[in-house]
């Protein structure tokens, strides 16, 4: 596109061109009728002339310039052909005559300029400027460039107008316009030739030769602006886990054939709605039936919740995106012997998130299923590989049944035999979960104390073993190294409140020998204790009936009694001050003693109620369990019993006979009693299905009553539990009884919202003391004597 | 259980998105085995669109930024990869012209009419019909017709009473807690 289609930028360039001639000065000897020298390039000239023409009647007229350079550049020719049609040889004389108003006189700098013949000749413009060619090769201008603005005269119509020389039809009438400039009218033809160039530093410069190029600018080309977007999205950030393998399980065997009884106690494995209509032939129901997607009745779905003290974002999402127990334990991957209750669940969920967990159930809500539950499933999710779990000698048969109950597939391997053997055991690689007793565990690590080994989790089971943190064994067991420190009791506090703190320093969660107050247990207890009572969770368990029979001592019991009481307060009395807690406690055991039978002619109220209640009891097939304090009492009830062909089960028993005499009591119904000791049988077993239980003789701590009362009183119990407290009247029993009571009401108390502080559970010096009247002579008198009261904490 | 056959163990994908309020769409895919048990899980991070991809995507936003940009990323990223991919979305369906497994899609609750010996539903006989997997559920790409016969192959190792909406719940409470965290940033 030519520039004559396009004044508006052809000017805009050529205005752009800084330091050229085409400065005011020129254009105001134009405009003065001064005719420039020839040697100026009078294209350049006449284009600027033409420029600044128009750039002066833009000013002066605006609005009609503007469209002049702009949108209709034809409007030029008017004014062009009007002034011009006289001479239509040159152009300059019709633009020249076009130029309005601005008469010479009003050029402010007009005095200053001076005849350039007057020019010294030192001064000549062409002398001075070595650029500029001599005026004879000036004369003959260079050819102007293509895209140079021409002005095309019709060699018929007297106007000239602007057009394109490189359009087809216009060379011919083109006409440059450079050739020459109009002589003006003058008799000295060569003064008329010598430019009055006002003197100045830069003279020289005028005579240069401007350099102008015009560029065209399509209006509607590519230099458009334009904006371009296409659809970007940058790398996106990502986070991943990858979870750990799993234990590799034996298959498991598949769950039996539900029972018909649907409905019944085997409903919960029953056929589903689907299984039922498969089980019917295709003609007994139409081809097609409505099966109903809608939204099934929400599910109780156990989830797993990231423990309190996971930071790591790996760590909480392990938890968050591991299935629902519930989906777990169906049936798809471990199949358990029956559905475990819904706080049983919880209480899975909550000890697989525990790395410190003190499972503090009551006894009978199944500590021992969830724990192995839930030790089941950290193996399965690949979080440990190697468990301890240490427990009363007694209790290890307890376990391994329980074991083959609830995981059969899961290896165990008990550590006993001799130390070569034991110590193989505890170096053997790839045993998931080794079992072992208390005793061993003290004694082998001192064997293996220069290279220990180490586990994924330490179990601790009946963990109040440790609740003297300075024992041996206390100290044995934090010295394990281990990830995770569980602890399993029923009886967290047995006497006082000071004891969690050793459960605590095993479970890791406060600083060597600390001594955390009231408020920071509760703290501790509200993370790491999980503690659930019967009443709370097991609404649907028979209930549990307490009788507390008081009984009038045998005559011949009576006079043993009273005499041994008058002589043993004889006896302290004599000690004075020297009395210790021991000569009280063989006192209180003697007394307790004759209470439940007299040693010399056997005489016993007990044994008179008992074998009433006892006819009853084998009459009507029920089983009773029978507890006390020592086997000789065990031992003479044996004798007295003998009718009733009870089962013995005590410290004295090999260990390896105590399972079958379990297994004795459970299946053949004729054996209806099994006598126990505290000591030995009432941590651990399962004795739900006697629904009679003995306390001959009490304990000092109700704490230890109640674990024993609760191997009948638990989980399976189908009928009520029946629990009979021999008391004798007016005895030391009578007494130990009512402190028993307190403390357990206090018991409840500390284990419920603990607000109570330091309180002993079981009977202090102070209370043993104060179930006699000590004196001691004080002079001839006496003075009440007793051992001062433990100071408040 | 051996290697080989721990690895040819039928494994699903669970992929969903959410849109959290001012930080834009993020997106999870976890890979269980046959029984739910996570094997790997990936998450994007919130991915907002700005003002110039709102105005020129419109309504098809959402679609496109779930459907191609967070599905896509996911299945690129994860190491695990699944043999069949299942989502509750509807747009992410269209993810099976990008990869090589199939997808299905989560049908809503509905009364349906059912052969009761079929996994098909009668009143679709088609390769559209949704297609039961555990207890739900789902609807293939139409068209990709042999994906049914896979999936119909492989679905027999879920147990029939596996709730396969629950791996959504557990994406997207995982999904809240990454957001929460910020991490992926």
């Amino acid at each position: 596109m030519s520039t004559s289609s396009n004044p508006a930028g052809t000017l805009a360039t050529s205005a752009g061109v800084p330091g050229s001639l085409n400065q005011p000065n020129l254009d105001s000897k134009a405009h003065d009728g001064v005719i420039p020298a020839p040697h100026f390039d009078s294209l350049q000239f006449a284009r600027q002339f033409v420029q600044e023409h128009l750039s002066t009647a833009a000013c002066d007229r605006p609005q009609a310039q503007s469209e002049e350079l702009t949108s209709e550049p034809t409007e030029i020719v008017p004014e062009l052909e009007s002034s011009v049609a006289p001479e239509p040889a040159t152009a300059e004389l019709a633009i020249h005559a076009t130029e309005p108003e601005a008469p010479p006189s009003e050029t402010p700098a007009a005095a200053e300029w001076v005849d350039v013949g007057n020019i010294p000749e030192e001064v000549n413009v062409f002398d001075a400027n070595p650029i500029l060619p001599p005026p004879a090769q000036i004369a003959n201008p260079e050819p102007v460039a293509e895209t140079s603005t021409e002005i095309a005269v019709s060699p018929t119509a007297s106007s000239p107008t602007i057009s394109d020389p490189a359009e087809p039809g216009n060379s011919v009438a083109k006409k440059s316009i450079p050739t020459r400039t109009k002589p003006p009218k003058s008799s000295d033809p060569e003064a008329e030739f010598k430019p009055q160039i006002h003197i100045a530093g830069f003279n020289s410069a005028l005579n240069r030769t401007p350099q102008v190029q015009t560029t065209s600018v399509p209006l509607f080309g590519k230099n458009l602006a334009t904006t371009k977007w296409t659809p970007f999205w940058g790398k996106v950030a990502t986070f991943g886990l990858t979870f750990p393998e799993g234990f590799e399980f034996l298959p498991t065997k598949p769950l039996k054939e539900p029972k018909a009884d649907v409905g019944g106690e085997s409903a919960g494995l029953g056929p589903t709605k689907e299984e039922l209509l498969a089980l019917l032939a295709p003609g007994d129901i139409a081809a097609a039936v409505v099966v109903s997607t809608e939204p099934l009745p929400p599910e109780k779905k156990t989830r797993l919740k990231p423990p309190h003290d996971a930071v790591s974002m790996e760590d909480r999402l392990f938890y968050l995106l591991q299935p629902p127990l519930e989906t777990w334990l169906k049936g798809q991957e471990l199949i358990m012997p029956f559905e475990p209750f819904p706080y049983q669940y919880e209480g899975i969920a909550w000890l697989f998130a525990q790395q410190a967990a003190l499972l503090a159930d009551e006894m009978g809500l199944g500590k021992t299923m969830q724990t192995i539950t839930a030790m089941r499933l950290l193996l399965r999710a690949g979080q440990v590989n190697r468990i301890l779990l240490v427990c009363p000698k007694p209790l290890i048969p307890n376990w391994q049944r329980e074991f083959k109950s609830w995981a059969e597939e899961l290896p165990v391997v008990t550590i006993e035999g001799d130390a070569a053997h034991r110590k193989m055991q505890w170096t053997m690689p790839g045993v998931p979960i080794l079992l072992a007793n208390y005793e061993i565990l003290t004694r082998d690590f001192e064997m293996l104390a220069d290279d220990p080994p180490r586990f994924d989790l330490l179990i601790l089971d009946e963990a109040q073993r440790i609740k003297n943190r300075t024992s041996r064994t206390a100290l044995t067991a934090r010295a394990i190294p281990r990830k995770r420190s569980w602890a399993l009791t029923g009886t967290p506090i047995e006497n006082r409140p000071e004891e969690m703190a050793s459960l605590y320093e095993f479970m890791e969660v406060i600083p060597q020998a600390a001594n955390p107050d009231l408020r920071q247990l509760q703290k501790l207890s509200k993370s790491y204790v999980l503690r659930r009572t019967k009443d709370l969770v097991m609404k649907d368990l028979p209930p549990r009936f307490d009788r507390e029979e008081y009984l009038e001592l045998a005559p011949a019991q009576k006079a043993a009694y009273e005499t041994a009481e008058k002589e043993g307060i004889i006896q302290l009395n004599d000690l004075g001050d020297s009395i210790s807690i021991q000569h009280v406690f063989e006192l209180v055991l003697r007394l307790k003693q004759i209470t439940n039978f007299e040693p010399v002619t056997g005489e016993s109220a007990k044994l008179d109620r008992l074998e009433a209640d006892m006819e009853e009891i084998a009459a009507s097939g029920g089983k009773a369990i029978l507890f006390s304090q020592w086997t000789k009492t065990i031992d003479y009830l044996e004798n007295k019993l003998a009718r009733f062909d009870p089962l013995i089960y005590h410290g004295r028993i090999p260990v390896k006979k105590r399972e079958p005499v379990l297994k004795e009591f459970k299946d053949n119904p004729s054996r209806s009693l099994l006598m126990m000791s505290y000591a030995t049988g009432a941590v651990g077993l399962n004795l739900q299905f006697a629904g009679y239980v003995f306390l001959f003789d009490r304990w000092w701590n109700p704490a230890v009553e109640d674990q024993a009362i609760n191997r009948a009183h638990r989980i399976g119990q189908k009928t009520q539990v029946i629990v009979t407290k021999f008391i004798s009247k007016d005895t030391i029993e009578e007494r130990i009884d009512k402190v028993l009571a307190e403390k357990r009401e206090l018991f409840a108390a500390v284990l419920g919202d603990g607000d109570n502080t330091n309180v002993s559970l079981s009977l202090n010096a102070s209370e043993i003391f104060g179930l006699f009247d000590l004196k001691a002579r004080h002079g001839k008198g006496t003075r009440s004597i007793a051992p001062p009261p433990p100071p408040p904490s | 259980m051996s290697a080989t056959e721990k690895k040819d163990q039928f494994r699903l994908g669970f992929l969903t998105a959410v849109e959290v309020p001012e930080q834009g769409y993020v997106g999870g895919l976890l890979i269980t085995n046959r029984h739910g048990r996570p094997l790997e899980f990936q998450c994007t991070a919130p991915l907002k669109p700005n003002r110039t991809q709102e105005i020129l995507y419109g309504t098809t936003l959402g679609s496109y930024v779930v459907g191609e940009v967070i599905a896509r990323t996911l299945i690129e990223k994860v190491g695990v990869k699944p043999h069949l991919i299942l989502t509750e979305l509807a747009e992410i369906l269209e993810l099976r012209n990008h990869v090589s497994m199939p997808v299905g899609f989560l049908e809503p609750d509905r009364v349906i009419v059912a052969e009761t010996t079929s996994n098909t539903l009668t009143e679709q006989p088609t390769t559209e019909a949704p297609l039961k997997i555990g207890r739900q559920w789902f609807r293939l790409h139409a068209a990709h017709t042999d994906d049914r016969a896979d999936v119909e192959n492989h679905s027999t190792q879920i147990p029939k009473d596996a709730d396969m909406r629950e791996p959504f719940e557990r994406v997207r409470e995982a999904l809240l807690e990454t957001v929460k965290n910020g991490v992926a940033r």
